[in-house]
């Protein structure tokens, strides 16, 4: 493990990822474990979407499923446990453009010969000005959190993918009825959670419809409807609404210093590699079609091990005198 | 400095709405990943507030704990509501920094001139 000084006299990291979800947990488990200098900048959520995830029946090794935050908390107990460091915050500037990397949070500034982003994704909003008003008094995005409170209420989940589908299902352990509203006339939800929704009595589904309006003045009491292929327009009772429709990716940090694409999204080189040599890539932000816990624990050690390589070929650079 | 005492429905009463100074209530479960980020935050307030009581009720423990919650209109967690006198006189929903939440409940106890004359932010 090197203990090098930066530029600025602190601390010389060899990794520093940025993100606690599972693939920058991996990441660090991975850099960590190879006796690199690991710092990892948590965000405003160590284990990120996972935390707020009720229940992971899909990782491997817990046949009776897991808890999010008890996978969150395995996780970090053996990233830090292999020597990486947690600093719970999250980094407001990068700079990328010279060596060492350089990534300040508030005044502080750290320095690493890779870095390695996995800051992942947030929800996607309606865009109403009702939906930011009336969040946390009935409008709200996760099941986990705020099922409970739902209990013996009618409550509309907005959205038709994996997530919209898994917080319907956790809605529907409390709700009297749970409403998926969907804009297409079918789910893109994987085939397991399909079959479950279709076979529970509380849900049902409206397709080809979207949500024009949350109503309510202090509190959720309804949605305004539209369907797209009739131009129906009608308002439907309802306590809660629950947007489930889709993600962002969280690279405004990166604007500037490695190459996004037009979404947002970080150009990769096909694997993890970035614009930058030094940068990589994992986890959400480098999978728009899979996006498990397990992928990206999987981009995330492919992260890892792409630093360990770069890393090892710097020491042998300056071994050589090269 | 006194803790945050772990309330359950049958100490309501006595604790919170029959109490004669400020209490801030946070309602959380263990399955809440901003309820557990927010614990041990909402442990230091007990000493920026010297008269004020802080309690904390787990929504998943019981059904009457549920229940309270969702009589005063909690519809996330985690939320913080604020009681004087055994009325609610405002609330807190989702997280905070300590320094925040500080400010917020200072904001809140002003709103009140009985409130305000028994909770003495130390800072």
């Amino acid at each position: 493990m090197s203990e090098a000084q930066g530029s600025t006299g602190s601390t010389l990291y060899d990794v520093i990822v940025l993100g606690a979800g599972p693939a920058g947990m991996t990441a660090a488990i991975y850099a960590a474990r190879a006796r690199l200098k690991t710092l990892v900048v948590t965000g405003p959520m160590v284990g990120g979407q996972i935390a707020l995830t009720y229940q992971v029946d899909n990782y491997p090794g817990f046949p009776n499923g897991i808890t999010g935050p008890q996978l969150v908390n395995l996780m970090r107990e053996q990233a830090e446990g292999f020597g990486a460091k947690l600093l719970e915050g999250a980094a407001t500037a990068v700079d990328f453009t010279e060596k060492p990397l350089k990534v300040s949070i508030g005044g502080t500034k750290y320095e690493s010969h890779s870095v390695i982003i996995a800051t992942g994704s947030m929800n996607r909003k309606l865009g109403l000005e009702s939906e930011e008003r009336l969040m946390g008094h009935g409008v709200f995005v996760c099941a986990t959190c705020d099922a409970v409170l739902y209990e013996g209420k009618r409550v509309v989940v907005v959205g038709g993918g994996d997530s919209a589908v898994q917080e319907a299902l956790d809605l529907a352990k409390f709700a009297r009825e749970v409403f998926i509203v969907h804009r297409r006339d079918n789910l893109s939800a994987c085939m397991c959670l399909k079959r479950r929704a279709d076979q529970n009595e509380k849900i049902r589904f409206i397709w080809n419809t979207a949500v024009l309006d949350i109503l309510g003045e202090e509190r959720v009491e309804g949605v305004r409807l539209r369907n797209a292929a009739t131009d129906q327009e009608w308002t439907m009772e309802c306590d809660g609404v629950l947007i489930a429709i889709g993600w962002d990716p969280n690279t405004f940090l990166f604007r500037g210093e490695v190459e996004l694409d037009e979404r947002g999204y970080v150009v990769t080189d096909g694997g993890v590699g970035t614009s930058v040599e030094g940068v990589y890539v994992c986890g959400d932000l480098n999978d728009l079609r899979y996006r498990q816990v397990v992928t990206a624990c999987g981009s995330g050690c492919m992260a890892a091990l792409e630093a360990e390589r770069y890393i090892d070929g710097l020491e042998k650079n300056r071994k050589s005198g090269s | 400095m006194s803790k945050v005492k772990d309330l359950q429905a049958e100490d309501w009463e006595s604790e919170v709405l029959n109490a004669e100074g400020p209490v801030v209530v946070d309602f959380w479960h263990n399955m809440c990943g901003w309820c557990l980020k927010l614990n041990p935050v909402f442990a230091q307030l007990p000493g920026r507030f010297d008269r004020a009581k802080f309690v904390k009720v787990n929504v998943l423990e019981s059904t009457d704990n549920r229940r309270i919650a969702m009589d005063l209109g909690v519809m996330g967690t985690p939320t913080i509501k604020v009681f004087c006198e055994g009325r609610p006189i405002g609330e807190i929903i989702g997280f905070r920094s300590l320094d925040g939440l500080v400010k917020d409940l200072n904001g809140i106890f002003s709103r009140r001139d009985e409130c305000l004359g028994q909770s003495t932010p130390l800072e």
